[in-house]
């Protein structure tokens, strides 16, 4: 009851200008540009601020809660997004992370009474791309409490640990995860890497060749065995002084290879490799590069999208799903190729094309030429109802 | 107009203008009107006529084609038989009234656009093609020293009447042409409402690019770019801004919704396809997919039995 209170008040924060908001520096010689906007929900303050710096040369949208940066996110822009359109562009990705935010907090309300696991680690996920850990973890415990042998939310139940440093929780709940699913390589992979942050290494290698058992084109994994034996190595000879350090050059080269976006500076680190400094490199290259391919908050926001297809799919608003559909397709218009991305974005389609109808009855209603306009309006329901049956079987 | 669309219409036109709904006939008049194939226009108003004579918004359609296609006197024919089965409608003896006031027959014109007043008032249109008859009408006998009674005070009324449509507020052609009139200048009042003229026929009749977008759509409903549909709709919102003139403008901005809504339903399909095609064991994508499929069939069937 408190959170639907405040949820109404963030809505009357929300329904703030950004324009009003924008702070601009006129006294430096470049002009950086921002905008705030601060939420409330259940006795927290969430302080959402978009922003370019351009002696930074960087877009972020940034989360504070009560005061404290949980997650900041990279805007990309072209060079020339970010000379012309950039007020514009901020206030668009700024919109749609509000307009997130608040339709969290409502949908947080919502599924109090549901009894359905999935929806609370859908939500979950959407929390934890925010990076806001404490929302996220409350979901993944609701997820287990409704659905015990929920093994993806035992596996993101550990993730928020890892995040928050509770390393050995997280081994314990990639351990469930992986008693409820053994054949699951996203599991092994991140149960190793709990290992890693432990500094057990032997035990992590361990649970990455299992990993790649199931999955041997997994590009994480042959990086994260790379780290291990890289760690395990000396500094000071060249790589082939040192088996460690050829195993961890081989990991290294197969994560490049199996990897799906090419980097010409990493082609040449792999070429130059010489020694530990080279290597270590050559990792955090793969690393940075495997970040960039990283579609987790477009994937949770996926999830998030078809979950309220399924619960709250009349509060939906048109601009909520073009924001939506143009957050998905300029991910896969920079080259995202992910089918998994693909579908979401048919469904949001889907979704979408919902309004259109609503659109076409209006206007058959406001037409006076009724030979027209009732064989028309007669079909526009057949088409509403045949989207309304199709949207239901393809569910969330 | 691309090539390829063209020659799409173009065969979609042989094979069913004979057998299809009288408003397909209609839109393609439009469509071949706009490539100055005034022939094959008055050909396809004919058939819609033959199809669907009660409806009188095709009438003063045909007599602009004719106009165009030199066949006047055809059309007028046409025109006088509809008039003596439909008396009653005032679209009818409002395009006899056109057709004779663009033949040059002012007085003929003025008594049928009268008469079309006294079936309906207050139509603004019906006044400004009546002030029009009546300035060419006074024009013509100051040019014949024809004295006659002063003519300036009915054509005043007449156009006042027409200004009442948002569409005369703002044209400003429509405008100078009543202060020309105010100060006596009926010769170049009668030049600025000329032009006036064609603008009000292009508000009575659906856009050019509203015909090929549905025409483009009948003939295949898969190659339609959003643009063109996003254009339309905004074009025929802003008709409705401009007057009440086009009575199938509601239903033709209903049917460019339904247009958008199958160009998004093809895009869901596309990507759930190269979704499966990326990753053949991704079962969800693939129920999905044949679940839009065979949604799509039986919108396809019903697709069919739209009425433009």
């Amino acid at each position: 009851m408190d959170g639907e209170r405040r949820g109404n008040t963030v809505l009357q924060v929300s329904e703030t200008q950004p324009e009003d908001l924008f702070l601009k520096n006129k006294e430096k010689t470049e002009e950086r540009v921002s905008v705030q906007e601060r939420k409330f929900f259940r006795d927290n303050s969430y302080l959402v601020e978009t922003r370019h710096d351009p002696r930074e040369g960087k877009a972020e949208i940034r989360i504070f809660k009560n005061g404290k940066l949980t997650s900041s996110k990279n805007i990309k822009l072209s060079e020339q997004e970010a000379r012309e359109e950039i007020k514009r562009k901020l206030e668009v990705y700024h919109r749609v992370e509000c307009s997130l935010l608040d339709s969290v907090f409502k949908m947080y309300g919502k599924m109090e009474g549901l009894k359905d696991g999935t929806a609370h680690h859908r939500l979950g996920e959407v929390f934890l791309g925010m990076e806001l850990l404490d929302e996220a973890e409350e979901q993944f415990l609701k997820a287990i409490s409704k659905a015990p042998d929920f093994s993806l939310a035992y596996n993101s139940l550990g993730l928020v640990y890892l995040r928050l440093g509770k390393k050995d929780e997280a081994i314990k709940s990639f351990e469930k995860a992986l008693k409820a699913n053994p054949l699951y390589a996203d599991y092994l992979n991140n149960y190793g890497f709990a290992f890693m942050e432990k500094k057990m290494y032997s035990q992590a290698v361990q649970q990455f060749e299992k990993a790649l058992q199931i999955n041997p084109r997994y590009e994480d994994v042959y990086l994260n065995l790379g780290f291990c034996y890289l760690i395990k190595s000396s500094s000071a000879d060249e790589i082939f002084s040192d088996s460690n350090k050829i195993l961890a050059f081989n990991y290294f080269k197969k994560a490049y290879k199996v990897g799906l976006k090419r980097d010409p500076r990493i082609g040449k680190a792999i070429q130059k490799a010489r020694d530990w400094e080279d290597l270590s490199r050559l990792y955090m290259l793969l690393k940075s590069n495997l970040e960039e391919e990283d579609s987790f908050t477009l994937k949770s926001l996926c999830d998030y999208f078809s979950l309220r297809f399924k619960y709250d799919a009349d509060a939906l608003s048109e601009r909520e799903l073009s924001d939506y559909l143009f957050l998905l397709n300029q991910k896969i218009g920079d080259g995202g190729n992910y089918p998994d991305l693909r579908a979401g974005l048919a469904s949001a389609y889907l979704f979408y094309s919902r309004f259109l109808l609503r659109l076409a009855r209006e206007r058959f209603l406001r037409e006076k030429d009724e030979s027209v306009s009732l064989p028309n309006l007669s079909i526009v329901e057949k088409f509403e109802q045949e989207s309304d049956d199709m949207v239901n079987a393809i569910g969330p | 107009m691309q090539k390829e669309k063209i020659s799409q219409i173009r065969v979609w036109s042989e094979k069913n203008s004979r057998t299809c709904d009288s408003s397909l006939n209609s839109l393609l008049a439009t469509f071949f009107e706009n490539l100055r194939k005034f022939h094959e226009a008055f050909s396809q108003m004919d058939l819609a006529l033959a199809k669907n004579p009660q409806n009188g918004n095709l009438y003063q359609k045909i007599v602009w084609i004719a106009y165009q296609a030199k066949r006047l006197d055809e059309a007028e024919e046409l025109l006088q038989s509809s008039s003596a089965r439909h008396p009653e409608d005032y679209r009818i003896s409002r395009a006899a009234g056109l057709a004779q006031l663009l033949k040059g027959e002012n007085a003929l014109a003025v008594k049928n656009l009268q008469k079309s007043l006294e079936l309906k008032k207050d139509e603004e249109v019906t006044h400004f093609l009546l002030g029009y008859s009546l300035l060419g009408l006074a024009e013509k006998n100051m040019r014949n020293t024809d004295s006659g009674s002063d003519p300036l005070g009915s054509i005043q009324d007449e156009l006042q009447k027409a200004g009442e449509m948002p569409f005369f507020k703002e044209d400003s052609d429509f405008q100078e042409g009543k202060e020309l009139l105010n100060k006596g200048g009926f010769p170049r009042s009668l030049d600025k409402m000329e032009l006036v003229l064609r603008r009000v026929r292009e508000l009575q009749v659906e856009p050019a690019s509203f015909s090929c977008l549905a025409l483009s759509f009948v003939a295949d409903e898969d190659g339609i770019d959003q643009n063109e549909v996003d254009c339309t709709i905004a074009e025929l919102k802003k008709k409705c801004e401009q007057g009440k003139e086009y009575p199938e403008i509601n239903n033709h901005l209903g049917l460019c919704f339904l247009i958008l809504w199958r160009s998004l339903f093809s895009q869901a399909q596309n990507q759930l396809g190269l979704a499966v095609k990326k990753d053949a064991k991704f079962q969800k994508a693939r129920t999905n997919l044949e679940i839009v499929q065979s949604s799509d069939r039986r919108i396809s069937a019903l697709v069919k039995e739209l009425k433009f």
